[in-house]
């Protein structure tokens, strides 16, 4: 048994918890760039999308799983080498360090884009650290409840964003395959970002009490994602028209505005308002993992160090204010860095993986042979 | 002189612990007359103390030692005194033959006599015997069982409650688990004021590993004395820097009943009604006995009022803040007209406003709590009728203010556990202030803060949020409804018990018949 | 211990700060229910809008104010400078355009502002004025409630009894930018006791004034559209031929007419493309119920021929409108949709000019009605 694993999840809380980092930032702004490279046919590049994904998720599970006591960086050293081991560690701690910042200032600028555009960045983003403090410090154990918590808690946002369903004009989807294949294939790259977040299954994997249901349960978690962006682009596409939902920035938003009830108007401030649940579960896997990474590294338990992280963002955001356009920058770089290392590694790790063994199994078998 | 002195005033008492220490650890003498004075020593200042010296009928010496007040004198002078004098026993049994009591111990060492004695039982010195005999006659002013004014049962429950005595209320328990394994473990806590405190369980259902933890958190206690459960509980809770509870207090021997049936401790403390409850989860704490005494449809909706009552009293008032500060445009436009003329007339942003008007029901309900009973209910008329209606009158307060304190205040007094309720009452003035700062933003952040902390907290190792999260289906029957009692097959999982069948198949035995 | 004392003080800095700018108290807003824009002489636009009064102790329940700017957003600017309180469009009901600046120039620049602020509303009703704005806005009828609600009731009214294009900020928005629809909104004018609701107006691509549509006229449009909120109700005039055929008992009143109640109403679109042009067959299949008959016809007999009648008249009415509407070269039926939906190729040559390809298309409406029940007498 590794040294840092104490504490154990269930399998729906490492569904949900892969679940919630998943579904994040895009499912805000999915339907409009999917519609500006694939029109009305984009929710097909999703399906696709997914199962990429699924096929990469795959991969990690199969890697953890041949040494099922083992965290991460216990796998790389085991077949990278000490040194090359903790290089990688740190590229992916780097990466996730990244990951989250994106998120957090994108998650900013929303809220201050709907809800609150008066208010310094500094203490909202004091406010989300607080609650991620708490979040983290309870461990993989704590995540892991918070996320099944918050899947049941929002279960109503999607009930609510069928409400505009019935000023939808299904006409709007129609012909399918107008443009033929190119453009889906072309879109997939968007949906690949958008199914970021599967990579924390190298995060959770050794917490989870049932390692052999590890496959399985990546496998619903990717399924579920599938549906909540399907259920939120099919539902945009038929809202919105094909020429206009590519003035939006973030059609769901604009979606769940007109929506009315007696007691409730305006309904996108509630929704921002529960969406903030939904990116915490993004964001706060991958700082755990960051932090945790750290006190690996440093092979030092419960170290308090790392956890100046979270007032370190704080002060990143009283300096640093970037402007919209930067922000799409930093998620297109997001989503290039995330090819390399989120979905070629673990393919290519297992290759590696595979040969060391066999050429190793081969070696002994020549010598005792 | 000093020897002067010492002629005329007999033996001083023990002039240090140390001294009293020493005759402690000794066992007593042959001689009754040494062991009066021994006692008199030991019990110096304490007039309570009554001698009373027998001949016995053969012509030996004997003492009977008691405390006035702590005994039952009928049966002292019935039981006791009277065989000694008059009664004839047999010289080779000794003394057992004489008493007619049910609980008689042979003593010899003086600590044991000193505890028995400040616990109201009797000690017979004879004379040339070595060892003294200790007499169960304990009898103190006790209540009469009636039943407890926070946990009404209406729906024809029993209408009994704990009272003050451990071995009392012990009994109210058994009568309702008549199991052989139902144990008691009984420790005794505190330096000064010795407390017995009875850890029952039942034992082929609870988990051994929470039975030891329990049991090594209690032991483990060095304190003066405990007075109240309520201190029991901060003592050996796992969190006490949280307003919610995890450990539940009842007086109810039904409820301590089922708990204890579905796996749980149920901690009996001497002189206190109060019994503990552990472990309890996020949900234990929203069940009452009456749900469980009425229809299930109509207990599933008491159910679902009590959580949303939890809601409506933490959320409430900020979410008024919020809406009419930052967010006008989500009330619908009648009702906002309105609000917005109601709250012209004020010249208080809305958070001084919320703040007054809590801040003031909640010393008219600390008010109300401690006059008498119709003064404290015309104050509660006087204080929610007229002081509210004169405050929108004199342009205080808005009218919409008052009617979102007072759904508040019913809301919170919908809770049922008392512990809970009083962290709810707490959490609201942070909820209003994050408001009045951020708006619906603050509201989510708040309620994030406390969903991650309920979340992280733990009763006893078991996760507080359970069945919510970690999910326990099964547990799930009796959360947020309140399924039909065949249904409830299995205990609760979430404290991990040992044993999980508690009913079988309703079916099963209508084909045997 | 430490960390708790950090933990507070981080609180009390982070409630006390006085950053928190968007705090706005609902009182002390001047609340924007009613925005109107008219053109003047010159080429600036003139923007009018009407709030209510929180205070108790003014005289009238709403204020008007009125500013000659540039853009809709720069009007603000010189509100807040009149007003009582900080302006807030947030709850806005009605925005309203005049006839004037319709047919002048487009109204999307104007529009503009609508979208991009995230704290509008998008269930703002967009509404044309026959005459000009400040005719609306400084109407004062004693016995109507406050102006603000007044015209909103209207309006909705309308949009229950289907006499209207009622159409939403966020819909309008679907309208403009479709390359395939053209979009229509609802038209009023002051009365001489009351406003009235006249129809709808028609607008070209670039939203600009076409032409309207009276109160049927508007209702056909939304049968075709398939928008109207059943039940529709209609009065159709039975020419005098007719009423021979039917055999008429008695006639109550001349001409006769009928009154009918749609319940039910579903519609297939067939689209061809066939000798260069799109051709579009619209099957309508309605139920109906009589409300009204002013003659007097033995029902069991005649029944046939009183739905062939109905038909008959429905159908030229529907077709009429069409090809009206046709010939002003606007779609706002939405058949553009149905041609990209099924025609794809054909579409994709011609979507930029939507509405001119349009004017050349056949389209054929074939009503089939069934007469449910005529109420409770014969």
């Amino acid at each position: 048994m590794s040294r840092f694993v104490k504490k154990e999840i269930t399998l729906l809380q490492y569904i949900l918890a892969i679940n919630g980092t998943q579904v994040g930032t895009s499912t805000l702004t999915l339907p409009a760039e999917l519609s500006k490279t694939a029109g009305t046919d984009g929710w097909i590049s999703i399906i696709i999308g997914s199962v990429l994904t699924t096929i990469v998720s795959l991969c990690i599970v199969h890697l953890m799983a041949k040494h099922p006591g083992d965290t991460m960086l216990e796998l790389l050293t085991r077949y990278l080498g000490k040194w090359l081991g903790k290089a990688v560690m740190v590229i992916w701690m780097l990466y996730a360090l990244f990951a989250v910042t994106v998120i957090l200032f994108v998650t900013v600028s929303i809220l201050r884009t709907w809800v609150l555009p008066n208010t310094s960045n500094y203490l909202i983003v004091t406010l989300l650290m607080i609650n991620t403090y708490i979040i983290i410090r309870g461990g993989v154990q704590i995540i892991g409840r918070y996320a099944e918590f918050v899947f049941f808690f929002t279960l109503g946002l999607p009930i609510l964003l069928m409400f505009p369903l019935k000023d939808s004009h299904w006409i709007y989807l129609l012909p399918i395959l107008k443009e033929g294949w190119i453009p889906i294939l072309y879109a997939v790259k968007t949906t690949t970002i958008a199914f970021l977040g599967f990579e924390m299954a190298f995060l959770f994997y050794p917490y989870l009490q049932n390692k052999k249901a590890a496959a399985k349960g990546i496998v619903i978690a990717n399924a579920l994602t599938l549906i909540v962006y399907l259920h939120i682009t099919l539902v945009c596409f038929l809202y919105f028209s094909p020429d206009e939902i590519t003035q939006f920035l973030w059609p769901t938003l604009t979606l769940v505005k007109p929506i009315e009830f007696p007691f409730l108007e305006r309904m996108e401030i509630i929704f921002v308002s529960f969406y903030i649940f939904l990116f915490s579960t993004s964001g706060i896997p991958y700082i755990f993992f960051v932090i945790d990474t750290l006190s690996q590294l440093f092979n030092k338990k419960d170290w308090q160090l790392p956890y100046l992280l979270l007032p370190l963002f704080v002060v990143v955001f009283f300096f640093l204010k970037p402007s919209y356009e930067e922000l799409e920058l930093w998620k297109e770089w997001w989503g290039w860095i995330s090819y390399f290392i989120a979905y070629a590694f673990p393919v290519m790790f297992l290759f590696y993986v595979t040969g060391y063994t066999h050429w190793k199994r081969r070696k002994i078998d020549d010598k005792v042979g | 002189m000093s020897f002067f002195r010492y002629f005329l005033r007999g033996k001083p008492a023990f002039r240090s612990q140390k001294q009293a220490d020493d005759i402690l650890h000794r066992r007593i003498d042959p001689s009754v007359s040494t062991n009066l004075q021994q006692v008199s020593r030991l019990f110096s200042g304490i007039p309570e103390l009554t001698t009373r010296e027998i001949s016995l009928k053969t012509g030996q010496k004997a003492a009977l030692v008691y405390m006035d007040g702590l005994v039952d004198k009928t049966v002292i002078n019935t039981d006791i005194l009277r065989p000694l004098l008059y009664g004839e026993f047999n010289q080779k049994d000794a003394l057992e033959s004489a008493v007619a009591i049910g609980q008689i111990k042979r003593v010899q060492k003086w600590s044991d006599i000193e505890q028995a004695l400040l616990m109201g039982k009797s000690i017979l010195f004879i004379d040339g015997h070595d060892s003294a005999l200790e007499l169960e006659t304990q009898s103190w002013p006790e209540r009469a069982i009636e039943e407890p004014q926070a946990e009404l049962s209406v729906k024809s429950g029993a209408h009994q409650g704990f009272i003050e005595t451990a071995a009392q209320n012990i009994a109210m328990i058994r009568r309702y688990i008549p199991s052989r394994e139902l144990k008691v473990k009984e420790l005794m806590v505190g330096e000064r004021g010795r407390v017995k405190i009875a850890l029952l369980y039942l034992a082929d259902v609870v988990n051994q590993q929470a039975l030891q933890e329990v049991e090594s958190r209690i032991t483990s206690l060095r304190v003066d004395a405990i007075l109240t459960t309520g201190q029991l509980k901060e003592l050996i809770e796992d969190n006490s820097f949280t307003p919610f509870p995890q450990l539940a207090i009842t007086e109810r021997p039904d409820t301590a009943a089922s708990h204890l049936l579905e796996g749980r401790f149920a901690i009996v403390v001497d002189r206190t009604p109060g019994v503990l409850i552990a472990p309890m989860t996020f949900s234990a704490f929203f069940q009452t006995i009456d749900d469980y005494n009425i229809r299930w449809l109509a207990a599933s909706f008491i159910r679902l009022l009590h959580f949303a009552g939890f809601f409506i009293a933490i959320f409430t008032p900020a979410l008024y803040i919020a809406m009419i500060s930052f967010h006008y445009e989500v009330i619908p436009l009648p009702l906002l007209l309105s609000i917005a003329e109601s709250r012209e007339r004020v010249p208080f942003p809305p958070l001084v406003e919320a703040v007054f008007m809590e801040l003031v029901l909640e010393m008219l309900r600390e008010a109300g709590v401690r006059l008498p009973a119709p003064i404290g209910q015309t104050i509660g008329v006087v204080g929610g009728i007229v002081i509210g209606q004169a405050a929108v009158q004199a342009g205080l307060v808005s009218n919409i203010m008052v009617i979102v304190v007072s759904i508040t205040a019913i809301a919170s007094f919908i809770i049922p556990n008392l512990q809970m309720l009083h962290g709810v009452r707490l959490i609201r003035f942070p909820m209003m202030l994050l408001a009045f700062a951020f708006g619906i933003v603050g509201i989510i952040s708040g309620m994030m803060a406390i969903f991650a902390h309920l979340l992280s907290l733990e009763s006893l190792g078991v996760p507080y949020s359970a069945p919510i999260s970690p999910l326990r289906l099964s547990d799930m029957k009796d959360t947020f409804l309140r399924l039909p009692m065949w249904m409830m097959k299995k205990r609760p999982v979430s404290i991990r018990p040992n044993q999980l069948q508690r009913q079988g198949d309703r079916r099963k035995r209508r084909e045997d018949q | 211990m430490i960390k708790w004392a950090k933990f507070i003080l981080a609180c009390f800095w982070l409630l006390l700060m006085p950053a928190c700018g968007d705090r706005l108290n609902v009182e002390n807003t001047t609340l924007s229910l009613v925005y109107g824009l008219d053109v003047d002489g010159d080429d600036k636009i003139i923007v009018y809008q009407v709030s209510p009064v929180f205070n108790k102790d003014a005289k009238k329940k709403y204020e008007v104010y009125g500013a000659k700017t540039d853009t809709t957003r720069q009007a603000r600017e010189v509100f807040n400078s009149v007003s009582n309180g900080e302006i807030a469009t947030g709850k806005l009901q009605v925005l309203m355009f005049s006839e004037r600046l319709l047919k002048k120039e487009s109204i999307l620049p104007y529009l503009d502002v609508a979208y991009r602020d995230p704290k509008n509303t998008g269930n703002m009703r967009i509404v044309a004025v026959k005459g000009s704005v400040s005719s609306i806005v400084n109407s004062e009828f004693s016995d109507k409630p406050a102006l603000p609600m007044y015209l909103t009731n209207v309006v909705d009214v309308e949009k229950e009894s289907n006499r209207t294009a009622f159409v939403t900020l966020q819909h309008f928005h679907t309208l403009a930018f479709d390359k395939g629809i053209t979009p229509a909104i609802s038209e009023i004018k002051k009365g001489k006791t009351a406003i009235v609701v006249t129809g709808s107006v028609l607008l070209d691509k670039k939203a600009r004034y076409k032409m309207s549509l009276n109160r049927r006229e508007s209702a056909l449009l939304l049968m075709l559209q398939k928008e109207a909120r059943l039940p529709v109700s209609l009065t159709i005039r039975m020419p005098p031929p007719s009423l021979k055929t039917l055999n008429v008992r008695k006639n109550r009143k001349e001409p006769g007419f009928i009154t009918v109640n749609i319940v039910g109403l579903s519609r297939s679109i067939s689209t061809h493309y066939k000798k260069n042009r799109f051709s579009f067959d619209v099957k309508m299949n309605l139920e109906i119920d009589l409300a009204e008959r002013t003659f007097d016809v033995d029902m069991k007999k005649k029944k046939e021929q009183l739905t062939a009648i109905i038909t008959d008249q429905l159908e030229k009415e529907l077709n009429g409108l069409i090809q009206k509407v046709q010939k002003q070269h606007l779609d706002p039926f939405g058949f553009g949709w149905y041609a990209r939906a099924y025609q794809y190729q054909q579409w994709k040559k011609v979507d930029n000019r939507w509405p001119d390809e349009f004017s050349r298309a056949t389209v054929t409406v074939t009503p089939t009605i069934k007469i449910k029940s005529h109420g409770v007498i014969e």
